[in-house]
Formats: C-alpha cells, sequence, structure tokens
C-alpha cells in the first residue's frame, strides 16, 4: 500500500535555528504514530508542515497531494487539532456544529453529538461560558467526528484531567480508527498513549532520532533489572543507558539477545518514557 | 447550503454590530420623531412653518419631503460606513488574535473563499440590514409627521407619494454602491492590513499611508498619495450636466452630495443616466477597482502563507 504520509529532508529555519534539519518519515495506512520529543524539538513545525500551514523545504506529500498547493483537497481526508480549545469564544455549540457540517463532505453529525451528549455540553452553549477542558471537549468532538483518513494530533488533551484523556483516548480508537486510516499524535504524557501506538517518531533539535514500530522496539530494546553485585556482569555487555530505581541498578541494552541477561536479573520491555529519556541524553544511536 | 452561505452565516453569528448599528440609529430617530409629536411645537404651528418653507423656498415643499427621507438615511449611511469600515480592518486579526484561524483553517474551506465571504458580508449583507431599518425608519418618522401636521396641512398627499418614496429609494441605493465602489481601495487595504498587521490593524491601516505621504511630500514634495487617499472617503458629484436652473441652485449655493440628492429629486431618470455615465467613464473608478482587487489578492494570499500559530 502506498504511504499516507512522505517526507523527505524536511528542512525549516527560524533565523539561525533549525526548527527541521532534515527530517524524514513515512507514515503507512492504519498505523497510529507518536511523535515524541522535547519542547522546542520541531514537533510542532513539523505538524504545520505536513498541515500546509507553512512552508518547508524538502518533499511532502501527503495522500499522494502537496499540502500547500492542494490544502482544499487535503483537508477533506485529514482532520486536524493544532492546538486544543482555540475555538472563537463568541461561537454557539450548536453553530459550531452545524457549520462543521455544513463545510465538511465527511462530518458525521451523530457522532459529535452523541460525543458531547456523554460530555454533557449543552449545544445552547456559548463557547466563553465553557471552561478550558469542556472547550477542549467540543473540539475534540467536532474534529474526531470527521471521516478522515489521516488525523493529526498535536497535545490534544492538554488541560484535560486524567477521566477526561483516558475516555477520549479509548474513544479514539474505538470510534476512529478502522480499515487504513492512521493517527499522527503528538503529547507529553506518552505513558497515556503507548499501549495504543503502532510506531514511535523521536525527534530533537529537528533530526529524527529514532524512528521505529513498536514491535521493533520491543524487539530491540531491553531493560535489565538487576542486583549491585551484578553491575560489573551488566556494564560489561555494553548497556546505552543507566539508572537506579530504589538502590537497584536498571540498565536499557539496543539489540542484545534477551536470553544473555536473563541470568542477571530481571528482563523486561523499556517503557517510551525511559526509550526517550536514554535516546535524548544521546546514549542510543 | 454551500460554503459560501456557511461563511456568511458564520459572519453574521459574529458580528453582532451588524445589527446593532442599525438597530441603535432605528430606535435613536423613532426617539426623536415620537418626542417631537409629543412634546414639539403644536400642530397647527407645525403646519404653518411648512407653509412658509414652501412660499420663501423655490424647491418646494416636495424637496422638503425628500430632503427628510435623505437625512434619515444620511444617519444610516455614516453608521454604517462605521461599522463595515470597522469591520473590514478587524475581519481577519481577530481570527489571529484568538488563534481560532487554527480551527478554521483545519475545515477544506479556501483562503479565498473566506476573503470574500467576509467582504461580501460587508458589502452587501451588511447594507442589506441597515436598508431594512432604514426602511422601517423612514415610514415611522413619517407616520409622527403626518399625525403631526394632520390632514389639514395638504401635506399627506406629498408625504406618502409612492413615486417620491421609490424615488428616495433608488437613489439611496444608487448612492450606496457609487461610494462603495469608489471607496473600494480604502476597504480592501484594510482588509490586507487586518491579516498582516501584528496589532492594532487601524493604526497600521492609517499609518502606512500617512507615513508614505509624509515621506512623498519631504522628498518630491508633493501631495499625490495623500490627496488620492483622501479623495476615495466620497466619490465626485457627477451631475454638473442636469438642468439645474428649475430647480434654483447653483453649483455654489449648497455642497455636491445635496445638490445631487435635489437633481435626483427633481430629475431621477436623467440624473441616474448622467450620473451612472459619468462614473463609468471615470478613470479614476477603474483605477480604484484595480488597487483593491490587487489589495483583495494579496489578503488572500497573506492568509495562505502566515504562519498562522506565529
Amino acid at each position: 500500500m502506498t504511504a499516507m504520509l512522505k517526507a523527505s529532508n524536511l528542512k525549516k529555519s527560524y533565523g539561525k535555528k533549525m526548527a527541521l534539519d532534515g527530517v524524514s518519515l513515512e507514515v503507512a495506512p492504519g498505523r497510529i504514530v507518536g511523535l515524541i520529543g522535547p519542547n522546542g524539538a520541531g514537533k510542532t513545525t513539523l505538524l504545520k508542515a505536513l498541515l500546509g500551514l507553512i512552508r518547508v523545504e524538502g518533499d511532502l506529500t501527503i495522500l499522494g497531494l502537496d499540502p500547500i498547493k492542494d490544502r482544499e483537497a487535503l483537508l477533506r481526508d485529514v482532520a486536524f487539532i493544532a492546538d486544543v480549545a482555540l475555538l472563537p469564544r463568541w461561537l454557539r455549540v450548536g453553530d459550531a456544529i452545524d457549520f462543521t457540517a455544513g463545510v465538511h463532505p465527511r462530518f458525521r453529525r451523530e457522532r459529535c453529538e452523541a460525543f458531547l451528549a456523554k460530555a454533557g455540553i449543552d449545544h445552547s452553549a456559548r463557547i466563553k461560558t465553557l471552561s478550558k477542558g469542556m472547550v477542549a471537549k467540543v473540539h475534540l468532538a467536532l474534529v474526531t467526528a470527521i471521516d478522515a483518513r489521516l488525523l493529526v494530533l498535536d497535545e490534544p488533551t492538554l488541560g484535560l484531567d486524567i477521566l477526561a484523556r483516558r475516555s477520549f483516548y479509548d474513544g479514539l480508537v474505538a470510534d476512529y480508527m478502522e480499515g487504513d486510516r492512521s493517527i499522527l499524535i503528538t503529547t507529553h504524557q506518552v505513558e497515556e498513549i503507548e499501549h495504543l501506538l503502532t510506531d514511535l517518531v523521536f525527534i530533537n533539535r529537528g533530526k529524527v532520532v529514532l524512528d521505529a514500530s513498536m514491535d521493533s522496539v520491543s524487539q530491540r530494546f531491553h531493560e535489565l533489572v538487576t542486583t549491585p553485585d551484578h553491575t560489573s556482569a551488566a556494564l560489561a555487555l555494553h548497556p546505552v543507558a543507566r539508572r537506579d530505581v530504589l538502590g537497584r541498578p536498571v540498565f536499557l541494552y539496543d539489540g542484545i539477545d534477551p536470553a544473555v541477561l536473563t541470568p542477571l536479573g530481571e528482563v523486561r520491555t523499556p517503557s517510551v518514557a525511559d526509550l526517550f529519556v536514554a535516546t535524548l541524553s544521546g546514549e542510543v544511536a | 447550503m454551500n460554503t459560501f452561505t456557511w461563511l456568511i452565516k458564520r459572519e453574521f453569528w459574529e458580528t453582532r454590530s451588524a445589527w446593532v448599528g442599525p438597530l441603535a440609529t432605528a430606535a435613536a430617530l423613532m426617539l426623536i420623531a415620537f418626542a417631537g409629536l409629543f412634546y414639539g411645537i403644536d400642530g397647527s404651528f407645525s403646519a404653518e412653518i411648512v407653509a412658509e418653507i414652501g412660499k420663501s423656498s423655490n424647491l418646494g415643499l416636495g424637496a422638503a419631503v425628500f430632503a427628510g427621507l435623505g437625512l434619515i438615511a444620511g444617519a444610516f449611511f455614516v453608521v454604517l460606513q462605521i461599522t463595515q469600515y470597522s469591520y473590514l480592518v478587524d475581519c481577519l486579526y481577530s481570527e489571529r488574535k484568538d488563534r481560532s484561524i487554527l480551527f478554521w483553517k483545519s475545515l477544506p474551506i479556501s483562503d479565498a473563499q473566506t476573503v470574500l465571504a467576509k467582504l461580501a458580508f460587508a458589502l452587501l449583507v451588511m447594507p442589506s440590514i441597515a436598508l431594512a431599518a432604514l426602511l422601517s425608519t423612514q415610514v415611522v418618522v413619517y407616520l409622527a409627521a403626518s399625525i403631526k401636521l394632520g390632514s389639514a396641512s395638504g401635506m399627506l398627499g406629498l408625504l406618502w407619494s409612492p413615486s417620491m418614496w421609490m424615488n428616495a429609494l433608488t437613489y439611496t441605493i444608487y448612492l450606496y454602491f457609487k461610494v462603495v465602489l469608489w471607496a473600494l481601495p480604502l476597504m480592501a487595504w484594510l482588509v490586507l492590513v487586518s491579516g498582516f498587521a501584528p496589532r492594532s490593524p487601524m493604526g497600521v491601516a492609517i499609518l502606512i499611508p500617512a507615513v508614505t505621504a509624509l515621506i512623498e511630500n519631504l522628498l518630491v514634495g508633493t501631495h499625490v498619495i495623500g490627496t488620492a487617499v483622501m479623495s476615495r472617503l466620497s466619490p465626485p458629484s457627477l451631475l454638473k450636466s442636469v438642468p439645474t436652473s428649475d430647480i434654483g441652485i447653483t453649483p455654489d449655493t449648497m455642497q455636491n452630495q445635496a445638490q445631487d440628492a435635489l437633481q435626483w429629486w427633481a430629475h431621477p431618470m436623467e440624473a441616474l443616466r448622467v450620473d451612472v455615465s459619468a462614473l463609468i467613464a471615470n478613470p479614476g473608478l477603474w483605477i480604484g477597482l484595480l488597487i483593491a482587487a490587487g489589495f483583495v489578492m494579496a489578503a488572500i494570499e497573506v492568509r495562505r502563507r502566515r504562519d498562522p500559530s506565529a
């Protein structure tokens, strides 16, 4: 199948700072890709480039379309939230639904209304009378009710409490993911979405530092929880990172047979957050 | 409904001034009319004044009745223009300020559709609302005048003459389009500035031409830019070639706009014919429209290219 999204060697600089420094990325149909990076890593710049909101150097096609030239056609198949809760204050919830239904051929009103009913949001309410979390829910309800082929979410749950975040992500997978649709998502709360992701992309200082499927991540990386007396043996196997948890050393290995580690202690798959920290400290190549 | 209709509807939701302005004007004028009805000079005296006007002025009572309709229209014109200018200079700025542009841009709507819908809202929807309020006000004020003057004044026939009202209505609508077409470069400039000004778009919209005109004056010593900008605020009076002697005015006795109106009252068909052909023959109109088209295209391009979150 052809890629949903194909970017190669994207570059964008703001003054002297390279926000994107040769980013290449592919998203295949049916994937949920987590784009993870520290603040200022270039995540938002990359997403804005993908959505045709800014111009960048390099080759970029989404669903075979140019995001700048074919922007309107693209937006029939790509839905996005570039930042949550920025619906205009004067808008009424019901008007927002009518408007989106009026201009978007793929908008599913029933789904949006069901989502809002569950959240207990009244259609006659004006955005300015709602709390930030409620506005975020209205925004999510509108955008995720679009039957798009690619959904791009930049920190979609910022400002929501943990219950709302959980129900949003559960709903996203249950309602949105079907067939060959894909989602590209950034978030700081990576532990909340790691079980959803099929692919992982780490980005730092405008460069992609890791691009792997979750399956290959769990095959390639292993974490060993050991005891101080096994430290030298563990170090001899060239771990890529070390940290200590409650006095027990924890080592991260890249591309090692887990059978080698088993005698030294407990072997497990590292969390995305741990992998991220290790990767960013430059120890994993 | 198509996308464009939805965009117009959206502007209607957002822009309360589109109906608050005309409604407030209507309320104020009706209040004045009623105040005159109950607290003003008494009816017989009014009838005498009317008769006096009729005798002393060689324009006749008809002109006074026509001018009355025109005065009411003038009040709505002023309010409409203020509303339009402040709407246009804000229309691409407010969505950037509250960052809702990121939501609007996530929907399959082109930047051209968005900008053109905003222009259409200001230039066609806003005046339609104003026109409805204007007509209601004219009817109410003339009803009050009819009650005040009473049937004895012999004025009722004039006050409610259908041809008088048709004449005034066509003049109002024609004058509106003439003013808008003439001022279109200014209006389009406001839209463009609202698309790029980092803050205070009205200040930027005034400052840029003002500074340019100042530089021109200092360097070359001419006033071409300043004159060109100011000349757009009101369209040229084009009725010089209509006979005026029979209604007793000469070009020097009145302001251009009032003179135009009276000529329109006296010779509506002739005035329309002369005015339209003179307007079309005026290269200033076409140059202005070309500049306006350039500004609108630039505004569309700015909305397309500008990083919406910056």
